[in-house]
């Protein structure tokens, strides 16, 4: 089919691609090059769920403060709240919509709990954080890491790397023991032991391969 | 060599996924047109074997501390059916964790590719190796006549060395041009008009002989992409630059392939910029003078000399001491606050690449019509215009975000009119009815 107000032959469609004016053609089988066109699919939206939340959240955040220095300012409450929400921002941008590894966003969301722990000691002046929260949260990160290692060993073996930082890091409630910060020894000595097996299983059944992994991970 | 299992990215990719938005990819896209339709488990199987060749291809992006790598990829690369979006984001999720897809539709096989991986030039040497296999398979009488990289055929590490770092000669800093490598400091012309407000882009394609083309270029003292990016300013100056008032320069981004110049056998990337630059602001601008502009600064650039330094500059942007020790997170802030910037300032118009002969092998010519090369478009430079040669014909592509098509028509009307037998195609992503 010819365009005669474009001056070249059209290969596809009824109209022409240029100047989209009606073609003269009897032809009933149009040819199609591409593939046919499904319902138009909407653009990513604006604003990402993670914006819309940090934006909610900065406005509850603000409110919790007013309301708590106006109400109760001997107990400052609101800091725990404000700690919570930029919690679940994290939550929201760094592990659910992110395509962060599976190891980064196990140490990110244990660091942030353990600092959330650590918030609510100060404000609510408990004993809980070093004692307890932090060995109990180190021991799960670790099972979890090891267990998706085990899992997904061949797939996703950069998961090594972050397996083994995080069994190191369950030497860190006994070190606090022996440095008398807390004088709760059971949870201390969970984490060391998970920390100390997986350490052991992981240098054992492959020291060529982490350090491998480490090679590619922290390439500068 | 050839069970190397990760890669450092070259020193191009290296800046790719930070470039990367939700609605920006540097993607960029081959179809190839066969005589006839594509049997899709014989081309899987060819994909197959085609990635046992190409170690750097068969490869996943993963996160480092400080630097992202690619890592060898078990998975199966699946051959899938064409999506009806030209060059949708390539994500770990849609491409089985490779940086690039296969896709067929009748008797068209594309490949869309993200940047990091190679460049148009590299993923050619793919595509040629692919189409070798699929045809072997079939049981053609195909030869490879030394033009393509057969499973036969030792895997050189050259194929997959960083060119960049191997062609860097140290600088000092004060030697460094950034501003006239990167031109970050003068905004562009941006090409205006309503944009899909939907997913996907617009392509058009023209098909035209290519010895007609060089015969008129040799005649006036043109090469074919002096005269093809020259046209493409004129066409976006005529359509678009007389309406606005005040226009910023038109800016069009022109890759060089520079593996010639400096030996390199590699199939990353290894491709520099020219940024040719033409002032709009007076009236009847000739065609001529955006051609002899665009002549000017590609033969500027074109220059070992000019190029050295520019190779300089984008490695001392890697090895600098700060840059190694940021943390990748520390980075991605960095350039995201810089993507913000330029966002509202674009310093491009459009981006043309002519990346030449395809060089298909002669036996192949009988199984292959064509094929399309494409590059992608983002809401801040919303058009690409592309151009490939295959046997005698020269096939021009336009990637578009805005609506209207009238640089391409234009551009293509100008050429019809010089006397040149033109063949147009589109996916009519404008209209609705246009295929029915």
């Amino acid at each position: 089919m010819r365009c005669n107000k474009c001056n070249v032959e059209v290969k596809c469609g009824n109209i022409c691609p240029l100047c989209h004016q009606k073609l003269d053609t009897n032809e009933i089988n149009i040819t199609n090059d591409y593939p046919p066109k499904q319902a138009k699919r909407k653009l990513p939206l604006k604003y990402a769920p993670k914006t819309i939340y940090l934006f909610v959240a900065i406005i509850a955040a603000i409110t919790c403060i007013i309301i708590n220095y106006a109400t109760l300012p001997n107990v400052p409450w609101c800091w725990f709240v404000t700690a919570a929400l930029a919690y679940g921002y994290l939550l929201i941008a760094n592990t659910i919509y992110s395509n962060t590894e599976i190891g980064a966003k196990i140490i990110m969301q244990g660091a942030s709990l353990v600092a959330l722990c650590y918030i609510y000691e100060a404000i609510f002046k408990t004993s809980v954080a070093t004692s307890y929260c932090l060995p109990i949260i180190i021991s799960f990160m670790i099972i979890i890491s090891g267990g998706l290692l085990t899992l997904f060993f061949k797939h996703n073996r950069s998961l090594f790397v972050s397996c083994n930082l995080i069994s190191i890091l369950g030497i860190i409630p006994i070190i606090l023991y022996a440095c008398n910060v807390t004088n709760v020894l059971a949870p201390a000595i969970v984490s060391a032991v998970f920390g100390g097996i997986t350490l052991i299983l992981s240098i054992g059944f492959g020291i060529k391969k982490l350090k491998e992994q480490y090679t590619k991970v922290f390439h500068m | 060599m050839a069970n190397k299992n990760w890669f450092r990215l070259d020193n191009s990719a290296k800046l790719f996924p930070f470039l990367t938005t939700k609605d920006t990819q540097n993607l960029f896209r081959f179809t190839v047109e066969l005589s006839q339709d594509i049997f899709p488990d014989k081309m899987q199987e060819a994909v197959d074997k085609t990635l046992l060749r190409f170690p750097s291809f068969a490869v996943r992006l993963r996160r480092g501390v400080f630097w992202y790598y690619l890592e060898h990829n078990d998975k199966q690369l699946k051959l899938r059916p064409e999506s009806d979006i030209i060059m949708e984001q390539i994500t770990p999720h849609n491409a089985d964790g490779y940086c690039f897809r296969v896709m067929y539709y009748n008797n068209r096989l594309t490949l869309e590719f993200f940047h990091l991986l190679c460049d148009g030039s590299g993923a050619l040497q793919f595509i040629k190796a692919l189409l070798f296999n699929y045809f072997k398979i079939l049981g053609f009488d195909v030869s490879d006549e030394g033009k393509i990289l057969t499973n036969d055929s030792p895997i050189d590490p050259m194929e997959y060395e960083d060119s960049f770092a191997t062609n860097y000669k140290p600088i000092k800093l004060k030697d460094l041009d950034i501003s006239g490598m990167t031109g970050s400091k003068s905004q562009a012309f941006t090409l205006p008009g309503e944009q899909f407000d939907h997913l996907g882009k617009g392509a058009i394609t023209a098909d035209l002989n290519v010895k007609e083309l060089l015969g008129y270029c040799k005649s006036k003292g043109y090469t074919v992409t002096h005269f093809l990016g020259g046209l493409f300013m004129y066409s976006i100056y005529m359509t678009k630059g007389l309406e606005v008032e005040d226009p910023h320069d038109i800016t069009l981004f022109v890759p060089m392939n520079i593996r010639k110049l400096y030996g390199s056998k590699t199939l990353r990337n290894f491709t520099l910029f020219s940024r040719v630059r033409a002032k709009i602001k007076k009236p009847n601008i000739p065609l001529e003078e955006f051609i002899k502009t665009v002549q000017d600064y590609i033969e500027h650039c074109y220059k070992k000399e000019y190029l050295d330094g520019n190779i300089s500059t984008a490695m001392m942007g890697e090895k600098h001491w700060l840059m190694r020790i940021l943390p990748l997170s520390v980075k991605h802030l960095i350039f995201a606050i810089h993507n913000m910037i330029t966002l509202k300032k674009p310093t491009k118009t459009a981006t043309f690449s002519n990346i030449g002969v395809a060089d298909l092998p002669k036996s192949f010519e009988p199984y292959v019509n064509k094929i399309t090369f494409m590059l992608h478009a983002c809401p801040s430079v919303p058009i690409s215009f592309t151009a490939i040669t295959t046997y005698e014909t020269l096939t021009l592509s336009f990637v578009r975000l805005v609506k209207d098509t009238r640089v391409e028509q234009f551009f293509i009307k100008y050429l019809a009119d010089m006397g040149f037998d033109i063949n147009v195609n589109s996916n009519f992503w404008e209209v609705d009815n246009a295929l029915q």
